[in-house]
């Protein structure tokens, strides 16, 4: 039983998220997420400086088990602790103002069989711009020595993080993909496209990891699928998601013909990589027109309890006219907490018909 | 608040082990979790947060979000 004169705080790293239907509990530091019900949110926020006798006064005596139940709950879970009235401001909220230091975050570069791009080139002018991260993207097969070649370019690079996307074939070796891992540690996933249904071998390492997937994946048109796969419970998205695009924030990207755009997946491009810097491209009027669109001011995402630890898609939309939409290919509902299949969805016909993906519904 | 109170607080918001240490972070830069610092006990928030932000980046590998959604 609580002392009736107890406060509480919350622990700044765990943070309240208010959806439509259901709360969520976001713990920054042990990332992880657990749901919470909208009374449970209100309570922890209208009485957020209260002590526990005044808060259940403000609920019907009946109700005093289920506050009891919710703190012990809430105590168990290690998301708030038990303080005096005096110490609830030595605890202040977490800074949600988010800062990077470069002025590119992320990159990605699409290649097909047609692709001619100077990766030298390429990796220099991304270091340049503070390039953390990058993810290439094979459509069509790359051989092991043409993808060592690129990799070698990279060993002396600032860029940390490499995923990469592969197109299967026969030859494919698991002791290949143990050697890519071993002699290029920046290298934290690959994923390989047009696999078989049973993958043939996989490879488990903490540092590491190897996916397949047996859809065709030709062209960027796979990107944008909304799911718990993508959603990213980290403090840096967090922050991020209070300001600005969680995907196109910082991003910038090749695609297979080298035009410079913010996502391949984009219409508008900025000048090719062949004739435009990518910092001239940056700068153009109209590069970084997504970059500030949050989850809070998007339709049907600000009412969802996942919307701060989602990577968002400006590139596909339900209403394609407007930037403000919801992702097409997110099957969410936060107004009934259900999943369905985006593709399934009658009201996004129009929307699928008008980015031509009818084909890649029919081959996935 | 007591101080032996401040500092138990202080440990259990840093999620501490019995050892008094951060398990990865100040096991990495060798060091206790310094109880007696008159800085963390007038500002241990502000200590708290690099703290865990240092945790967690050493503790995770890769990139923290997906690049691109493409499967």
């Amino acid at each position: 039983m609580l002392s009736a004169t107890t406060h509480f705080r919350l622990f700044a790293n765990c943070v309240l998220v208010k959806g439509a239907r259901r709360s969520t509990i976001v713990d920054l530091q042990r990332r992880e997420i657990n749901f919470i019900p909208d009374t449970l949110y209100d309570l922890l926020t209208i009485h957020e400086r209260s002590n526990i006798g005044t808060i259940k006064q403000s609920y019907l005596p009946e109700e005093g088990a289920i506050i009891e139940s919710y703190f012990e709950f809430l105590l168990a879970k290690q998301y708030l602790f038990l303080c005096t009235a005096e110490e609830l401001d030595l605890f202040p909220p977490l800074d949600l103002s988010f800062q990077a230091p470069g002025l590119i975050e992320n990159a990605i570069i699409d290649v097909d069989a047609k692709s001619n791009h100077d990766f030298a080139v390429i990796f220099r002018q991304l270091e340049a711009l503070g390039t953390m991260a990058l993810h290439l993207r094979f459509f069509a097969v790359c051989g092991q020595n043409d993808l060592r070649k690129i990799l070698d370019l990279l060993n002396e690079s600032s860029i940390e993080d490499v995923e990469i996307l592969l197109a299967y074939h026969a030859e494919i070796q698991e002791a290949d993909f143990i050697g890519l891992a071993k002699k290029y540690p920046r290298i934290s996933s690959i994923t390989i496209h047009h696999a078989p249904e049973i993958p043939p071998f996989s490879i488990a390492s903490p540092s590491f990891s190897l996916q397949w997937t047996s859809s065709p994946i030709d062209d960027h048109t796979y990107c944008g699928q909304i799911g718990p796969r993508s959603f990213a419970i980290h403090q840096n998205v967090f922050l991020e998601s209070q300001a600005h695009n969680t995907c196109l924030n910082r991003k910038i990207s090749i695609d297979k013909n080298g035009a410079i755009k913010n996502c391949p997946s984009m219409s508008t491009d900025y000048g090719n990589i062949k004739n435009t810097s990518l910092h001239t491209a940056l700068q153009a009027q109209g590069f970084k027109k997504h970059w500030n669109i949050a989850k809070d001011q998007i339709a049907v995402c600000k009412d969802c309890e996942f919307r701060h630890v989602c990577t968002d898609c400006r590139a596909y939309l339900e209403e394609p006219e407007n930037s403000y939409s919801k992702p097409l290919k997110c099957g969410y509902d936060p107004y009934t907490n259900k999943w369905e299949e985006w593709s399934g969805n009658p009201l996004k016909e129009k929307a699928i018909s008008s980015y031509g993906l009818e084909e890649i519904l029919q081959t996935s | 608040m007591k101080e032996a109170e401040k500092k138990a607080l202080l440990r259990k918001e840093l999620k501490v082990d019995a050892l008094g240490k951060i398990p990865l972070f100040f096991a990495l830069i060798n060091i206790d979790v310094p109880e007696e610092n008159d800085l963390l006990q007038k500002n241990y928030q502000g200590i708290i947060s690099i703290a865990k932000y240092q945790t967690k980046k050493y503790q995770t590998s890769g990139y923290h979000k997906p690049i691109s959604k493409i499967v």
